[in-house]
């Protein structure tokens, strides 16, 4: 941050030294679990959240199910060792609503119709948060529910943009979303062009709004590149015999 | 022919397909996969061979399944499905079955393997499987089958396990030797030496981990080669330091 007297317009620089439409390093890695039947796990800057699907499996209790439709549960929990001070296990109100907030949106994307009376049980675990996991979650659901073949017509990608010092950012940090002015997630379905979550915390101008959707817009297909990516490595190993020996072109 | 990996809501083809797989679905953008896998492209037919999916019962499929609970009037069995199927007593006993005289467990008990066949799927929460052999082919053995080492995998890995005409399982047979039962539910029972059950363990869940590889036929049949070769050369080893 220069700090003259020349008159000169400060340059912005994030508290974590980002550029204000820069992403933090990114790393999703999908089917890392080998009993559950999906699972991926995303690493965004200081985040580490683990993913793992169940199902379509018959769903208990029996009253509850759906004629015409698969159940989805989603449950989003931040383990005791996720923050600087210890969080308890417990389901906290915000937890509570995180999850619905993320089976909402990840229920548009499956096609739930295929599986009349079943249930899909969808585990979200952060290991280790640093702002923005709700959209991190969603991101690597998405992926996990892709690993245990559950049919989609789109993936599903999030990413969040927010104000800081009267700046518009991408993808918000976690002193970012304490101190900023307002912070943004929003979840897409690229191919389609649909929105799946929008939620807005503080305050913004119609502007400011409409310039953070597009930034954020912009740090979701960064992340929708990952995930493709992720997807296709897995294939790629069982495409060749020997790992990284023959390939199938040979 | 055209490999392409098809990811959840991508085109894979734009046009006119004649023959579509039901995993593909078309709009505005082409045909587009739902699901994880890899399509092939030939002419206007697409062909999908998906990453994983659950067994989904056809009637008049063979299965093998585990005896997992009784019902007052029959049994449940874990045939690998979203669900449980149900396998009614009156078609184990061949005649009308009474709770209050007889008991289940005499004739089937929790944990059993058995061969069936698929009778009726109703919907997908209501299977029904058969102990009668209405089939009779060679290769399926239906009733409880005991003393047999299991394996199970997804059920879209089969036709890389049975392999073009049969190769593969054809292959396994000769070089294994003992009895191979491959069901349709993914499941596979194997009679024999468990030093050879090890490599056949072995052997598929290496075509299940390369699915989509070419040439699979031909690399087993180098890999058993190595893996009876070592084990020949131990059992010679053993033998001279006997002698």
């Amino acid at each position: 941050m220069s700090d003259n007297n020349d008159g000169e317009e400060r340059v912005f620089v994030r508290p974590d030294g980002r550029k204000a439409d820069e992403m933090r390093p990114f790393k999703i890695r999908a089917h890392i679990l080998r009993n559950a039947d999906g699972s991926a796990e995303i690493r965004l800057g200081g985040n580490w959240i683990i993913v793992a699907v169940y199902g379509p499996k018959e769903h208990f209790p029996k009253f509850e199910i759906s004629q015409d439709r698969a159940i989805l549960n989603c449950r989003y929990h931040m383990n005791p060792y996720s923050t600087s001070e210890r969080k308890s296990p417990k389901p906290s109100r915000r937890e509570i609503e995180l999850s619905k907030v993320i089976r909402n949106a990840l229920e548009q994307a499956l096609i739930l119709d295929d599986f009349p009376e079943m249930s899909i049980d969808v585990f979200i675990e952060v290991a280790q948060a640093e702002g923005s996991t709700r959209v991190a979650s969603i991101t690597a659901a998405s992926v996990a529910l892709a690993d245990a073949g559950i049919p989609m017509r789109d993936m599903v990608v999030g990413c969040s943009a927010g104000k800081y010092n009267g700046h518009i950012i991408l993808d918000v940090g976690e002193i970012e979303d304490k101190e900023g002015e307002a912070d943004l997630p929003i979840a897409i379905m690229p191919n389609l062009r649909k929105v799946v979550l929008l939620q807005m915390d503080g305050k913004m101008t119609h502007e400011e709004f409409k310039e953070a959707f597009d930034l954020a817009l912009k740090g979701a297909m960064q992340l929708y590149e990952e995930q493709l990516a992720a997807l296709k490595k897995i294939l790629e190993s069982m495409s060749t015999l020997e790992e990284g020996v023959k390939s199938e072109e040979e | 022919m055209k490999r392409v990996i098809a990811l959840p809501g991508v085109a894979i083809y734009k046009g006119s397909a004649q023959k579509v797989d039901e995993k593909i679905f078309r709009d505005s953008r082409g045909y587009v996969p739902t699901i994880v896998g890899v399509a092939q492209i030939s002419g206007r037919n697409i062909d999908f061979i998906p990453y994983k999916d659950t067994y989904r019962p056809v009637k008049g499929d063979y299965v093998i399944g585990v005896v997992v609970g009784y019902a007052p009037n029959g049994w449940f069995i874990d045939i690998g499905s979203y669900v449980k199927a149900f396998l009614p007593a009156a078609d184990v006993l061949n005649k009308r079955f009474d709770p209050r005289k007889d008991e289940l467990s005499r004739y089937l008990k929790i944990g059993d393997i058995v061969g069936l066949y698929v009778s009726e799927v109703r919907r997908l929460g209501n299977i029904l499987v058969t102990m009668k052999d209405v089939k009779k082919a060679k290769d399926r053995r239906v009733g409880r089958l005991s003393d047999y080492y299991m394996i199970k995998v997804w059920s879209t890995k089969l036709p890389r396990i049975i392999g073009k005409k049969g190769s593969m399982v054809k292959l396994l047979k000769e070089r294994l030797g003992g009895d191979i039962i491959i069901a349709q539910n993914g499941v596979i029972l194997y009679k024999g030496p468990y030093e050879k059950f090890v490599i056949l363990n072995k052997i598929i869940t290496f075509i299940t981990a390369k699915t989509f590889a070419t040439g699979l036929t031909e690399y087993i049949n180098g890999l058993i080669n190595d893996m009876l070769g070592t084990e020949d050369r131990n059992q010679d080893v053993e033998g001279k330091e006997g002698s």
